[in-house]
């Protein structure tokens, strides 16, 4: 497990991270999500030991990460731009790695460069931007460290590569222990992978929140009321988020399991009734919404 | 988990990263080793009689020795390359990421990258004097005796390159990308070289009494006073011959200062130590910006600029003929843009010039402050005497005042020698005179000096101009060097003047002392150990080579040193000398062509007075008359020539030179040649000799400097080769 507590990071006068507090879980998958200069980076470079903290603390597995090689060697950084060797090949890099991370798996990196069609042999000066991060996932992926930090990394991956990337981490994931920590500023790019979200703005978390209890605990629903009346009625007994209507049509966010939620509207009675699906993006911003933030002008 | 097999994957990794770098670096040693050896080896073969040493020699004694100062350059620039290459990735963001990501230490990766770095000189640099050993080896121009020559040899280069590699690996510890470590690294490297010249500069222009000699007294531009923590000062100090070396020092074949060496290696460690814990407190944040410690910014800022500054101010005062309105304009003017400047380079930026506004003004206070300590001597640095209860011995040197020679030279192929004023520095022990520092205190509370006129066209006819110069007409430099107690040793140089009774007595005093006379010529001392071939002799009227043998020679010495113990200042000031002699040795550096034989002067040359009668007996049973005459018989012609007013058309050229960059003689020649043998014979009896005459005229002023006369004589073979000037108020009347 990963915790950060009141972290702190200053770079001359800019505050890139203030006060961060987030626990990331063993074996879930971590969104960091955040516009440009929101901190991402520097909070990653802090988990990965490269920076040191203002004031707070980050324990890796509940050992102080910065100068400590063991605490290290359960994590793989993968930086928004990876630096390579002077012209080294995949090949040269894996033994590079292979170095410091004893665990590092030779046959399975061949195997994988070979699925993913990159040539051990070729120079990666020679390779293109999203060659150059599949190669970087897979450095990482074949370090075989607990912990994965990755720094914009689907940023530049084809929708094809970023599809069997997800595939890589979720097998990594139901084969032995992982965590992969993503840092992305496109909360899409997230949203069929991560467990878990934690959204930074000016440096703090905003919020952290678990995608499956916040899927559960969100609802949109669309209805229909018999009257005026009626609406006013559901809406002080449901936990309103936000609330659209548009002829007769309402359409509102409520917090609350779907059943309860249901269950309170139906006794109202109304002409019309369902469920709709909420993407991630809706779920945020409803509740970004709600502590003030109009997080579409935040991430997307 | 960080095993050793690690740390030495390490350096494999980083030797394979950066292995240009023993590549470039061993085609550098090829063309630093190998083939100047080779050139120099085949040159002694081709021409063995140009040399003074064979090959083995030159092996053992210059390859592996005096010329390991031209290697030590080489080895410097080695040290940068290794130091940025190998510490470069902690400018780049992206490198840096990922090494400081890697489950490894800093301490690790210093220390591998720090060793792959030696490793990557070493290699090159073993394998390249194993070959050159191999090639002397080869031309049976290496034996045993020359290994130990060999290891010294590459320890010294090893201990110079750590040394500079340190620095260069702290100067990229301290910055944050690649142009600033290069500058830091200069800056760095050479910093008290530049505090020391600027101490010099500053002494040389504001302090009265302030005194510099060469590289072998304790003042010099390597002044042990300013700490000589820089490795430039280290290297020069290292180079150079120790500290109040005698002739026979610097008449062995100098390799380097072996007890220096020790400062080196302390040097290295301790820099080696600072480069480790600024590697290990660096900030990773700090890829790209100037400075990786900010707290270090106004510490560098300062230290910057205020020398430089300085630097500015001396340089605009220079260009303007020393004036003191100039170096104060250049003072504020180039601390303002500087300030102005180091906020930019830190800052990258146009924005915030005027930022630190506090520390700008601390600055500016500090740049007056010394600016003022200066001016004014605040420190009392030309009034200062030490007390005769701290002192041990006393040296002075009577300047212009002979008998000697402006140069005493050391031979070491005859181009190392070093000033008068020096040797004295070096050699004089008076002890137990009181007119010594009697005559130093006075010099100090007078606080005389020859006045700097800004020239302008027309300057020569001021009022002021002239009565300044008619003043100092009688003012006279005198050094005295301070030999305490503690073991200092200061220097200062005064302006006397000798038309005060008191001030001409009190040198009279000092003169006259038997230590002034034994301290102040080297002939007494080493002199006596040295073999001469020969003594050039010049009278008045002829000049002869007498060829030596030791007996001679001691005869000559002995006679000549009892003679000149009890030669007084007013004998000088008030005798023409009869003539002078000059002790030769033969050069030890073989004229190429071998047609004319060459000699190195010991002492240059010394005066022989009439009072001097047993030398001059000993010169003439030597064949040397010195006190002979000629008779109009023996001389054609006689061409005399008028000199205008020197010191005035000299300062005219002077002022034009000043304006116009041009130097253009503005004196007129107006020879007259007479031919009748008693207007000969007049001529003749009331000339001296200009070479004996000119040397000694600031205290003996018995000749007529407006003329110069030339002699044309009857048989050539008895040409005389320089020109006589007439005895003062002894001119003939048919001279206009």
């Amino acid at each position: 497990m990963i915790t950060a507590e009141h972290v702190k990071k200053q770079f001359d006068k800019v505050l890139a991270v203030d006060d961060v507090t987030v626990t990331i879980k063993e074996q879930e998958v971590f969104g960091l999500i955040g516009t440009n200069g929101a901190g991402k980076s520097t909070f990653l470079r802090m988990v990965s030991g490269i920076l040191k903290p203002d004031r707070g603390e980050i324990l890796v597995d509940e050992r102080k990460v910065y100068e400590n090689p063991k605490a290290k060697a359960d994590i793989f950084y993968i930086p928004d731009e990876q630096y390579f060797l002077p012209n080294a090949t995949p090949k040269d890099m894996a033994r590079f790695y292979k170095d410091f991370y004893p665990k590092f798996d030779m046959p399975r990196f061949d195997e994988m460069l070979a699925r993913f069609q990159l040539k051990a042999r070729r120079k990666v000066n020679t390779f293109s931007k999203g060659m150059k991060k599949q190669l970087s996932v897979l450095l990482g992926v074949c370090a075989n460290t607990k912990y994965m930090l990755c720094d914009e990394t689907f940023d530049g991956l084809d929708p094809v590569m970023r599809q069997a990337v997800k595939s890589i981490f979720a097998g990594e994931l139901a084969e032995r222990a992982f965590t992969p920590v993503i840092a992305s500023h496109n909360l899409r790019e997230l949203e069929d992978i991560c467990d878990c979200v934690g959204i930074l703005h000016q440096g703090g978390v905003l919020m952290q929140k678990d995608l499956e209890e916040m899927k559960l605990n969100i609802h949109n629903i669309q209805c229909v009321f018999q009257s005026p009346d009626d609406e006013r009625a559901a809406f002080e007994l449901l936990d309103i988020i936000k609330a659209d209507r548009r002829g007769s049509l309402t359409t509102f966010t409520a917090r609350g399991a779907e059943e309860e939620i249901m269950l309170k509207l139906n006794s109202f009675s109304p002409v019309f009734s369902e469920i709709l699906p909420l993407t991630l993006e809706e779920i945020f911003i409803s509740e970004t919404e709600v502590v003030g933030y109009d997080i579409k002008k935040l991430i997307f | 988990m960080i095993s050793k097999n690690l740390f030495f994957k390490l350096i494999k990794q980083d030797f394979k990263k950066r292995i240009w770098c023993p590549i470039l670096l061993f085609i550098a040693f090829f063309l630093f080793l190998e083939i100047p050896m080779m050139m120099r080896m085949e040159s002694i073969v081709r021409y063995p009689k140009s040399y003074s040493y064979d090959i083995g020699t030159y092996v053992r004694d210059y390859f592996l020795g005096a010329d390991a100062v031209i290697m030590a350059v080489a080895v410097c620039a080695a040290a940068f390359l290794c130091a940025l290459s190998g510490y470069a990735y902690l400018h780049t963001r992206t490198q840096l990421d990922t090494y400081h990501s890697l489950p490894v230490s800093r301490t690790q990766l210093f220390w591998s990258k720090y060793l792959s770095g030696i490793l990557q000189f070493l290699l090159p640099f073993l394998t390249h004097v194993l070959i050159c050993a191999g090639i002397a080896a080869n031309k049976n121009a290496f034996s045993m005796e020359t290994v130990p020559f060999m290891v010294s040899y590459i320890e010294l280069e090893l201990i110079i390159f750590i040394l500079a590699y340190s620095v260069s690996i702290i100067a990229a510890g301290l910055t944050g990308n690649m142009i600033f470590s290069i500058l830091g690294t200069g800056i760095l490297f050479g910093y008290s070289m530049i505090l020391s010249a600027l101490k010099l500069a500053m002494s040389s222009r504001f302090l009265k009494t302030y005194v510099i000699y060469g590289s072998r007294i304790d003042n010099s531009l390597i002044d042990e006073k300013i700490w000589c923590f820089s490795p430039l000062s280290m290297l020069i100090k290292l180079f150079s011959y120790p500290g109040r070396a005698t002739a026979e020092v610097t008449d062995e074949l100098f390799k380097y200062d072996d007890t220096y060496v020790w400062v080196l290696i302390a040097a290295a460690i301790a820099y080696t130590l600072a480069a480790y814990i600024i590697y290990l407190k660096r900030p990773s944040e700090a890829a790209g910006k100037t400075i990786a410690f900010p707290a270090m910014e106004p510490v560098i800022k300062t230290l910057i600029v205020i020398p430089a500054s300085f630097f500015c101010g001396i340089f605009f005062s220079e260009t303007a003929v020393g004036s003191d309105r100039w170096f104060l304009f250049g003072l504020i003017f180039s601390f303002v843009l500087l300030c102005i400047l180091m906020e930019i380079i830190f800052r990258l930026d146009f924005r915030g010039l005027l930022m630190h506004k506090r520390q700008f003004l601390l600055n500016g206070a500090c740049v007056m402050l010394i600016y003022l300590i200066f001016r004014n001597d605040v420190l009392g640095y030309d009034t200062y005497v030490p007390a005769d209860d701290q002192l041990q011995s006393c040296a002075v040197s009577i300047e212009q005042l002979m008998p000697l020679s402006r140069d005493i030279y050391l031979e070491n192929n005859g181009r190392l020698y070093i000033g008068a004023d020096e040797y004295r520095m070096i050699n004089m022990e008076i002890q137990g005179n009181p007119s010594v520092m009697e005559l130093a205190r006075k010099a100090a509370k007078e606080k005389l000096s020859y006045r700097t006129f800004e020239y302008y066209d027309g300057i020569e006819e001021s009022d002021l101009y002239i009565e300044t110069r008619e003043k100092e007409k009688t003012y006279r430099q005198v050094s005295f060097g301070y030999k305490l107690l503690n073991g200092e040793n200061i220097y200062r140089r005064y302006v006397i003047d000798i038309a005060d009774a008191d001030t001409l007595r009190l040198l009279s005093d000092i003169f006259n002392d038997y230590d002034y006379k034994l301290g102040s010529t080297p002939m007494f001392n080493s002199g006596w150990n040295v073999t001469f071939e020969a003594v050039q002799c010049i009278g008045n009227f002829k000049s002869d080579l007498i060829k030596l043998t030791p007996e001679m020679q001691s005869r000559i010495i002995e006679a000549y040193q009892s003679e000149y113990t009890k030669l007084t200042l007013d004998t000088v000031i008030h005798t023409i000398p009869s003539g002078t002699i000059e002790f030769l040795k033969s050069s030890t550096e073989q004229d190429e062509y071998a047609s004319l034989k060459s000699y190195d002067i010991y002492t240059g040359r010394m005066y022989v007075y009439p009072q001097f009668t047993k030398t001059l007996a000993l010169l003439k049973e030597y064949g040397f008359d010195m006190e002979g005459t000629l008779t109009a018989e023996d001389v054609k012609s006689v061409s005399v020539t008028k000199n205008y007013d020197e010191m005035h058309s000299s300062d005219s050229a002077y002022s034009a030179y000043t304006a116009t960059g041009v130097w253009v003689d503005t004196r007129e020649t107006n020879a007259v040649e007479y031919t009748d043998k008693g207007q000969i014979q007049q001529i003749l009896d009331n000339m001296v000799c200009d070479v004996f005459s000119w040397p000694i005229s600031y205290y003996a002023d018995f000749f007529d400097s407006q003329y110069t006369i030339e002699l044309n004589m009857e048989d050539t073979k008895d040409a005389f080769p320089y020109f006589h000037r007439f005895v003062n108020g002894k001119k003939p009347n048919f001279i206009q």
